[in-house]
């Protein structure tokens, strides 16, 4: 007779718990009272007994599987006896949960949680798997390998980041953080090194509109990071750390773009162009016809980018982040208004994907609408320069013989020294300002 | 455009630079009356006369060394080795002399001479007129080796050669020589060190040269039928090597597939593995996979020649193989 | 289209023959043979002290083929040599310094340094250069006077070689080219009884290497290699053949050579008998008695060559030995290819390298 086995809620408070070994076999005879696995909690590691004799027919739950209590994970039964499918079945479903997206996320984290590429104790993973690992500060311990011989290759680290793996989180935080719907990179992390546990996961779910340091903060608190705030910390070091910068000012007269805006704007038809949108597109031509300009410090020399992609900085309660609008030469300002929109609007509900945020060659960051009159911005790694707007000011101008009262906008590039030179980026920065200049062109 | 062959487009190279320059001469064995073994110097001797279209003994050593001589006395000599299993013979001459006499003698001498030869299996002529010998070559500093797979690229390497002031190794293919492209009428030179990509993808590269450069290209087609995109680069220039066209292309796909026809063990492609070591270890995603004939001397009979040298379905396993792919 | 520029003279241009020298030029064959002694004997004495280092096959006892060879050619000749070539080169009218200073590795040297004693070259007096390899520059020499055929030029090849290059492939296959093809290149072998160890005798399936001329459709001869004179004049001769477009010569010169193949060598092979026979032929001693007897020479005026000399030999050795810099590790890939330089990544045009 088939006997099902289930998961016991071993602890009062036991939710969910995590297989660890099987102790018993497919195969093997058991009698009541052995012992078939053990799992562990959030607290400890305890033994599961078997309330059936007979032989174990199947594991329904592999090492290092998480599961709610209650779940079927394994099958007792008389040798030869067919397994029921809704029994599999339910094994299946057991790990999904319900939206789509969820389900792809899920999927990927069971099978992280599956046991990493390790083999005979070294984790191994592809040259290439590796540095986008660093780049993306994921821990390859949290990688489950596809490779042949379970290795990591690119395609995995790329899973693991599509499923919001960039933060460094225990297995059962992720697991709740997925099911209680919360963004880990916005966890305060209470472990060792800012990991994320359970217990973070929880309370940001009570008060997800906390911000991490606020006025509730008491005096000499002191308030771990957030994902988001270290890693904006580390490139902000590292940036001022090892690119050299140099810093051109100039002033961009945008009496014509600020009507032209305004102009398209009245007409209604799709969404709203911001101003950023104009910037955009004049710091893409520019980059477009000055390649020197579009390239990056690697190892072994200066890479011209070719592409041309830009990143608008956004703000966010807990921090900085910039996503990047791909191809922006080849994308009409109407495109690029969009796009930056949405990548905006995703920016703010977290839903960025790492596409979305890397890769970008130069940045472009407002602060005008703060009343700031020009600020010098800092060069993100990776990229050649970036480009700090003020605020438009009313401004009395001496142009073409008479007194007038102008539109003027501080523009503010910061350049990295090593790429690109004095002469050469102050080129580039009038070539930006000329296309904000004459407008009109940018709508082509 | 002209269609013409990979030999009709080495011999028109040969007369162009011989109408354009008076100290370009032909010197080697059958390369007058006969037209040469492969026809590749026919009717030459009919425009340009015995003395500058030289039917030569069966002498490899006198063939090679005296290139070196004329070349070094004020001549442009392209000399022909008839198979390149017959280097060897002249193997001091070519390695000692020719490669090693500017640098010996402090830059002060130019030894611009082209030894022609060809290679390769597929005739079932075996081991000793059937091989690829380009690695020994290029291990000696000092002379250049070129491989067109091209009618295209024959001709333009060809001229390049002829006009460059080092001694180049022209290793052609005898499978290749009936085969067909377009070919500009009008003169057109290739420089020596870039590579051709004549496919692009982004799942994984595959590299190759001479009659491999276009096995290599038939598997990216099949490739591409089963969803797999292939970068296809022929190098065309062994020395000086396009390293940057592969290590460009490895950074894009992560994967590199290497083919050569030239025996498995101490292949030239090895050296191509090691660069892409050296400047592009973080970017690759699987191991390195080398395609090349078997270790054995290349044998006659014709399922053995087959077996023994790469195939196509051989190089598509393992681009999969890269992939993760059985 | 570029034309071959036919150089037409009213009267072919040669060394004058052995009849019509002056006592000047007999001292200066003489000097020269001085001069390539001291130089060779230098050679020893600083491999010796192990201030030369490598490989270094000395050419004392043969000078006078060196010399007398080479004073029969013109500045538009071409000259190939041996891994025993210093003689040679200094022949064709060498700098002293220049020399030993590419003996000694040093920058200032005719190959920078990186050819040395075995792959001396003075490419400017058309010396295509030493080889290591027994036999190698016998094709190369060959196609030279190919090159000279073509161009219409009545320049010619002296291609010097041993008695034991005479049984390499080399010198087989190349006699038979420039016999079949009627090139103005004149052979030169220095017969000087032993390749190595072995003796010519035991190497060769017969007695003369000059007998291998009639192998190859070319006139072959003997000369006795110790005799300056006589080997310049068989050198005229053959040289004025090759001009008047009859095609090549052998010439067999009988000499020895004074010490062994190289430093490490006990010759063992040889009896001090003969050896002792040698030294009384010894070039430099009868051409010297010649010319005493002709009343150019005196025992005085000998001396003040001999001193002349040695003060040459002091000069070089300063030269290269204590003021001459070696060179810059750095250089060590230069000059390989034509318009190409090494780096790590391979090889890159010279120009963008600059750039």
């Amino acid at each position: 007779m088939i006997q099902k086995v289930i998961l016991p809620k071993l602890g009062e408070t036991v939710e969910v718990s995590t297989i660890e070994r099987w102790i018993k076999n497919e195969g093997d005879t058991v009698a009541a009272g052995d012992i078939l696995c053990e799992i562990t909690t959030d607290k400890a590691t305890l033994e599961v007994e078997s309330y059936y004799r007979g032989t174990l027919l199947r594991i329904l739950a592999p090492p290092g599987t998480e599961l709610p209590v209650g779940s079927v994970i394994a099958v007792i039964g008389e040798k030869g006896e067919a397994i029921p499918q809704d029994i599999l079945a339910q094994a299946e479903a057991a790990g999904k949960a319900a939206p789509a997206e969820r389900a792809e996320a899920a999927a990927v984290a069971a099978a992280v949680e599956a046991a990493p590429a390790v083999a005979a104790g070294r984790l191994v993973a592809s040259p290439r798997a590796r540095r986008l690992a660093r780049e993306l500060l994921i821990g390859l311990e949290h990688v489950r390998g596809t490779g042949p011989g379970g290795r990591i290759v690119e395609a995995d680290v790329q899973a693991t980041a599509k499923a919001g793996r960039a933060v460094r989180a225990s297995p059962l935080a992720r697991k709740v953080a997925q099911r209680e719907g919360v963004d880990l990179a916005s966890v305060r992390g209470g472990g060792t090194g800012g990991k994320v546990l359970k217990e973070d996961v929880l309370r940001a779910a009570r008060a997800p509109a906390a911000a991490p340091a606020g006025p509730t903060a008491k005096a000499g608190q002191v308030i771990p990071l957030t994902a988001m705030r270290r890693i904006v910390a580390e490139r902000m070091v590292h940036s001022k750390r090892t690119i050299p910068c140099y810093y051109l000012e100039m002033d961009a007269d945008v009496t014509d773009l600020v009507a032209l805006r305004n102009e398209l704007n009245a007409k209604g038809d799709g969404g709203k162009i911001s101003f950023n949108d104009f910037v955009l597109k004049a710091c893409a031509a520019a980059l477009r016809a000055m390649p020197a300009v579009n390239s990056r410090w690697v190892e072994g020399g200066i890479e011209r980018r070719g592409d041309v992609h830009i990143g608008l900085a956004v703000g966010l309660d807990e921090g900085l982040i910039v996503p990047v609008i791909r191809h922006v030469d080849r994308k009409s300002l109407r495109q690029v208004s969009a796009e930056a929109a949405d990548l905006a609007q995703r920016a703010r509900s977290k839903k960025l994907v790492p596409d979305e945020y890397q890769g970008g060659c130069m940045t472009v960051s407002n602060l005008g609408m703060f009343g700031v009159r020009s600020f010098i911005p800092v060069v993100n790694p990776g990229e050649s320069t970036i480009l700090g707007l003020g605020a438009v000011q009313d401004q009395v101008v001496f142009r073409q013989g008479s007194i007038e009262v102008r539109k003027v906008m501080s523009l503010a590039l910061s350049v990295d020294h090593r790429l690109v030179d004095g002469a050469v980026g102050a080129q580039f920065l009038k070539m930006i300002r000329d296309g904000m200049e004459a407008p009109q062109r940018l709508i082509e | 455009m002209p269609v013409i062959m990979y030999r009709e487009a080495i011999r028109d190279a040969l007369a162009e630079e011989m109408r354009r320059d008076p100290r370009v001469f032909v010197m080697g064995e059958d390369v007058a009356i006969y037209g040469g073994a492969y026809s590749a110097t026919q009717n030459l001797v009919q425009e340009f006369g015995e003395e500058r279209v030289r039917d030569t003994a069966i002498s490899e050593m006198a063939i090679a060394g005296a290139a070196v001589g004329a070349a070094m006395a004020g001549m442009r000599p392209v000399a022909e080795i008839m198979y390149v299993d017959f280097m060897t013979l002249a193997m001091d001459q070519f390695v000692n002399q020719a490669a090693k006499n500017r640098y010996m003698f402090g830059g002060k001498t130019t030894v611009p001479m082209v030894l022609r030869t060809e290679g390769g299996a597929g005739r079932c002529i075996a081991a000793h007129h059937s091989q690829s010998l380009e690695a020994w070559f290029v291990h000696a500093p000092g002379v250049f080796v070129v491989m067109p797979a091209t009618p295209y690229d024959a001709k333009g390497l060809l001229k390049t050669c002829i006009r460059d002031d080092n001694p180049i190794l022209f290793i052609e293919h005898k499978m290749l020589y009936n085969n067909k492209g377009e070919v500009p009428s009008e003169e057109y030179l290739i420089p020596l060190g870039k590579a051709a990509v004549r496919r692009e993808g982004d799942d994984v590269t595959i590299v190759g040269y001479s009659r491999m450069a276009l096995r290599a290209e038939e598997a990216g087609k099949k490739l591409a039928d089963q969803g797999i995109s292939a970068d296809v680069i022929d190098l065309r220039c062994l020395k000086p090597l396009d390293i940057d066209c592969v290590l460009d292309s490895v950074k894009k796909t992560g994967r590199l597939v290497l083919v050569s026809e030239g025996y498995k063990e101490g292949n030239f492609v090895c050296e191509v593995a090691m660069k892409v070591m050296e400047f592009a270890f973080d970017y690759l995603d699987a191991p390195i996979e080398r395609v090349c004939a078997a270790n054995c001397p290349v044998p006659m009979s014709p399922v053995l020649e087959d077996e023994a040298i790469p195939r196509t379905d051989k190089i598509i396993a393992a681009a999969k193989r890269t992939l993760g792919k059985a | 289209m570029q034309k071959v520029k036919e150089v037409k003279r009213k009267k072919p241009d040669a060394a004058p023959a052995n009849g019509d020298l002056t006592p000047e030029f007999k001292i200066g064959l003489l000097r020269r043979m001085m001069e390539i002694r001291a130089f060779e004997d230098k050679v020893f004495e600083l491999l010796a002290r192990n201030i030369l280092q490598g490989a270094s096959h000395v050419y004392a006892g043969q000078e006078a083929v060196a010399v007398g060879a080479c004073s029969a050619i013109t500045d538009r000749d071409y000259v190939t040599s041996t891994h025993r070539g210093h003689g040679h080169c200094l022949a064709l009218g060498a700098d002293l310094k220049l020399m030993m200073a590419e003996l000694c590795g040093k920058a200032t040297g005719y190959c920078k340094g990186r050819g040395g004693s075995m792959h001396i070259a003075d490419v400017s007096k058309r010396n295509l250069g030493a080889t290591g390899i027994v036999g190698g520059n016998i094709p190369v020499g060959t196609g030279a006077a190919l090159a000279c055929k073509l161009q219409k030029k009545d320049s010619v090849v002296l291609c010097f070689f041993g008695d034991g290059a005479s049984n390499e492939g080399t010198f087989h296959e190349s006699l038979n080219m420039a016999g079949k093809w009627v090139l103005p290149v004149i052979y030169i072998c220095e017969n000087n009884l032993y390749g190595m160890s072995v003796a010519f005798s035991r190497a060769c399936a017969i007695g003369d290497v000059c007998a291998r001329a009639a192998g190859y459709a070319m006139p072959g001869l003997k000369v006795d290699g110790q005799k300056v004179l006589e080997v310049r004049a068989a050198v005229l001769e053959a040289a004025d053949r090759a001009r008047q477009g009859k095609g090549p010569t052998l010439i067999e010169a009988m000499t020895y050579r004074y010490r062994g193949h190289s430093r490490s060598d006990p010759r063992v092979y040889r009896t001090r008998e003969e050896e002792a026979y040698w030294r009384e032929r010894d070039p430099i001693l009868l051409f010297k008695a010649d010319l005493v007897s002709e009343g150019i020479l005196t025992e005085e005026s000998f001396a003040a060559l001999q001193g002349e000399v040695d003060k040459a030999i002091a000069a070089a050795e300063k030269f290269a030995v204590e003021e001459s810099p070696y060179p810059a590790p750095s250089e060590v890939t230069d000059d390989v290819y034509v318009g190409w330089v090494e780096t790590p990544k391979g090889l890159v045009r010279t120009e963008e390298k600059k750039g």
